[in-house]
């Protein structure tokens, strides 16, 4: 079984690096411009993608909706990462106008169980 | 006639003719003739001058006036006296010219008996006694018509002036009055006022019975109208026949606008009166000391207390003023006399029923001619709900401005979290990344790691208080009970009770109303609460829960005017529901208390608390309109108690919500 493939979008390079080297058992595209999230989304063709909320260029709520208008990638999970909620909203599993999103900082088990959760793994 | 003497001047130049007539009239008169003679008429007039007489009997044919010349020479007396002319000849040309000069009667010589003689002086006396009384009696009635303001009139049947006075005919505005007669009402009058005019009058000329003092609006045809009191008799002839009207009006026009006015202005002060409900009342002063006190209808509304009430204790409206007012509003009283200044303030009274209302009270002086106050006219309105209106409005603007520090500084707080956490990330994920290296094989290595670890998660705690402390969040208000918020509190921090070898002791109170609150919220400072309450007690100790409902007291409600930045909270007398958490631990040096509320203030050694614990808890139930209180407790340790509004039974969820 091949591994999972996971999207990450955020500007931080070196929270994305490290991630990706915390997490070996996923196949993880790290995108750290979020104007080129689409097409990296579309041409990776991941499970699943984790979004940054706030990024220079673009928030991650439109990426998102871009990403929901391509047929091949409508129904991959997303789930945002954000730096900005309360002590309430942070609880894992809680969602933000429909959407579930992970507070910042995540821990290394925080990703790996929400990646199961969703993916099944 | 009988008893008094008749004085006859008789003017006669023959003597033989003299003493006859005295003989004549001896005879008839019984004696009650005084006869003086005069020959010429020169001395006739001179006697008759000095007066005293009461006819003259006059001879034609005298050396100094000759005929009717000597009539012509008494003329100026003849209204006073009558004068019978004597003729010796058949001359009745003469005697008819005489006559017609003012000769009351003529004679002829030689012709008259004694008592013809003397009824024709008599008659002559009584004619003109007559003929002077009704020319007196005439003088006067012409007086009166001329110069009596009040107009008067004479109609006959057809209803046609016949004589009016001047006032009348001014009226009709004429000089003259003869220029009105023969005219009717209806030359002068609308149609509709002409026509009951002249009911009356043949109301009057059929019955016979007059029309006493009858108000009448009289409408001319310009159209202005005039009031008058008006009289209408019956105007008889001498056979007694109804032969028209008198009438007699006044114009009452003045005093009817008068009454008009008076009437309506006192309609408006009763209507006032009704609307105002307010309370009127006049402190009536002499000599600079209150003598009486007049106390108006809106005094038993405003008080409680009726006027008799306030007459029998003297001392009463200073009573009821509320305790903490009393003093200022005496003062302000005594120096408002003192200076001679305008009296207005806005206090609260203590009604009969015992509830606290504002109210302002302003006076003005009332002051005599000479200038000296003699009372003081005041008005104390309630303005309890304007009061509460400007007090909501206020706290609403308190609640607004609130907000708008909150967005800027929750744009900043999450300016902050975005920069700060993003680093943290990096150095969680990283430290992660080092835990499971070969590295992390070294002891040493996985203590330094773990330190790395907690320190990303206190830096993260502070931002992320930071962030709840400031950003704007809407309440999710519902009405909960403290009782149960309380249980789930502790349930959270359950765990780090037990392990600091705490004890619990609740005394959570029965049918407890529920209160309108965010449940998360405030979930959160109880927690909060009994986390600091915690650590203040690292040893062990006793932790009290208790929950009760009570009355604000008065003394405990915040002053209205005490500038409290977060608005009124809550009035004395309401219901309200609190919730206290008692330690057993150390306290709060005094000196700190001060501060417990300020970001970033801590008691707690470093790694122990962010410092901003306290400040959202405040925040938080200043959002809800509820009050927060950390005291040292006399017997040691903190007690924390939080104060919300009570739900009363029937209270409307929407309306009561902060």
């Amino acid at each position: 079984m091949s591994k999972k493939r996971i999207l990450l979008v955020d500007d931080e390079s070196g929270f994305t690096r490290l991630l990706r080297l915390t997490l070996p058992s996923y196949e993880i595209r790290e995108e750290n411009n979020a104007l080129k999230a689409v097409q990296a989304a579309k041409e990776f063709k991941p499970d699943m993608i984790f979004l940054d909320v706030i990024m220079p260029d673009a928030d991650g709520g439109t990426i998102a909706a871009q990403m929901r208008e391509e047929p091949t990638l409508k129904n991959v999970p997303i789930v945002f990462l954000t730096a900005i909620v309360s002590k309430d909203e942070a609880r894992s599993g809680s969602q933000i106008g429909g959407c579930e999103f992970l507070a910042k900082p995540v821990s290394r088990d925080q990703v790996d169980e929400c990646i199961r959760r969703h993916l099944g793994c | 006639m009988s008893g008094t003497p008749i004085h006859v001047l008789l003017v006669e130049d023959n003597p033989g003719d003299v003493a006859l007539l005295k003989i004549l009239l001896a005879e008839e008169s019984e004696g009650r003739v005084v006869i003086e003679t005069a020959s010429r008429i020169s001395e006739a007039a001179k006697r008759l001058n000095a007066g005293g007489f009461d006819v003259v009997l006059l001879d034609l044919t005298l050396p100094d006036a000759r005929g009717t010349e000597a009539l012509d020479r008494l003329q100026e007396h003849v209204s006073r006296v009558p004068i019978i002319v004597q003729t010796g000849m058949d001359d009745d040309d003469v005697a008819v010219k005489a006559m017609q000069l003012g000769a009351q009667d003529y004679i002829t010589k030689g012709r008259s008996d004694g008592r013809l003689l003397m009824r024709r002086i008599r008659q002559a006396i009584e004619r003109t006694r007559m003929a002077r009384d009704l020319a007196e009696h005439r003088r006067r009635l012409d007086a009166l018509l001329e110069n009596i303001p009040d107009r008067v009139y004479f109609k006959n049947r057809a209803g046609e002036f016949i004589q009016v006075n001047p006032s009348l005919a001014r009226l009709y505005g004429f000089d003259d009055p003869r220029q009105v007669l023969g005219k009717t009402d209806a030359d002068f009058f609308s149609a509709e006022h002409a026509v009951q005019a002249r009911a009356d009058e043949d109301d009057v000329l059929r019955t016979g019975r007059p029309i006493v003092g009858k108000m009448e609006k009289e409408t001319f045809p310009d159209g202005h109208t005039t009031w008058a009191l008006t009289t209408k008799m019956p105007l008889k002839n001498e056979a007694g026949e109804i032969i028209g009207t008198i009438g007699v009006s006044r114009d009452i026009t003045e005093l009817k606008t008068a009454e008009i006015a008076l009437r309506s202005s006192e309609e408006r002060y009763v209507r006032l009166l009704d609307s105002v409900k307010d309370y009127v009342y006049s402190v009536v002063l002499d000599k600079g000391r209150v003598v009486s006190t007049q106390h108006g209808a809106g005094c038993l509304a405003v008080t409680g207390y009726s006027p008799e009430e306030f007459e029998k204790d003297a001392m009463l409206w200073h009573r009821i003023i509320f305790p903490e007012d009393r003093d200022a509003v005496v003062n302000m009283v005594l120096s408002a006399v003192k200076d001679d200044t305008p009296f207005e303030v806005e206090h609260r009274l203590v009604r009969k029923d015992g509830e606290i209302r504002w109210i302002r009270n302003k006076h003005v002086p009332r002051r005599n001619a000479s200038g000296r106050i003699v009372a003081y006219d005041g008005l104390m309105s309630d303005i309890t709900e304007k009061k509460r209106a400007d007090e909501d409005l206020r706290a609403a603007q308190a609640q607004l401005m609130q907000a708008e520090k909150l967005h800027s500084s929750g744009q900043l707080a999450a300016g902050v979290a975005h920069e700060v956490k993003n680093p943290l990330q990096v150095i969680l994920i990283g430290s992660q990344f080092l835990s499971d290296s070969p590295l992390a094989a070294d002891p040493q290595m996985r203590a330094v790691i773990q330190e790395m670890l907690d320190a990303v998660q206190r830096a993260n705690g502070v931002v992320q208080d930071l962030l709840d402390f400031a950003s704007p969040r809407e309440l999710g208000m519902q009405p909960r009970s403290l009782n149960a918020l309380l249980e789930k509190a502790i349930r959270f921090v359950r765990h780090d009770i037990t392990k600091a070898g705490i004890q619990i002791v609740t005394h959570l109170a029965d049918r407890l109303p529920e209160v309108f609150v965010d449940a998360t919220k405030i979930e959160q400072v109880f927690v909060n609460l009994i986390t600091n309450a915690c650590h203040a007690m690292p040893h062990g100790g006793k932790l009290t829960v208790t929950t009760r409902e009570r009355m604000m007291s008065a003394a405990e409600s915040p002053r209205h005017d005490s500038g409290d930045r977060s608005g009124i909270r809550f009035r004395p007398g309401e219901a309200v529901v609190t919730a206290e958490i008692r330690d057993t631990g150390t306290g709060v040096p005094p000196e700190k208390l001060g501060r417990i509320f300020e970001p970033f203030f801590t008691t707690k050694s470093t790694g122990k608390g962010t410092g901003l614990g306290l400040c959202v808890t405040q925040k938080i139930i200043d959002l809800h309109r509820g009050k927060i209180s950390i005291e040292n407790h006399p017997e040691g340790g903190v007690i924390a108690s939080v104060t919300l509004k009570a739900i009363k039974q029937g209270d409307n969820a929407r309306k009561e919500r902060p």
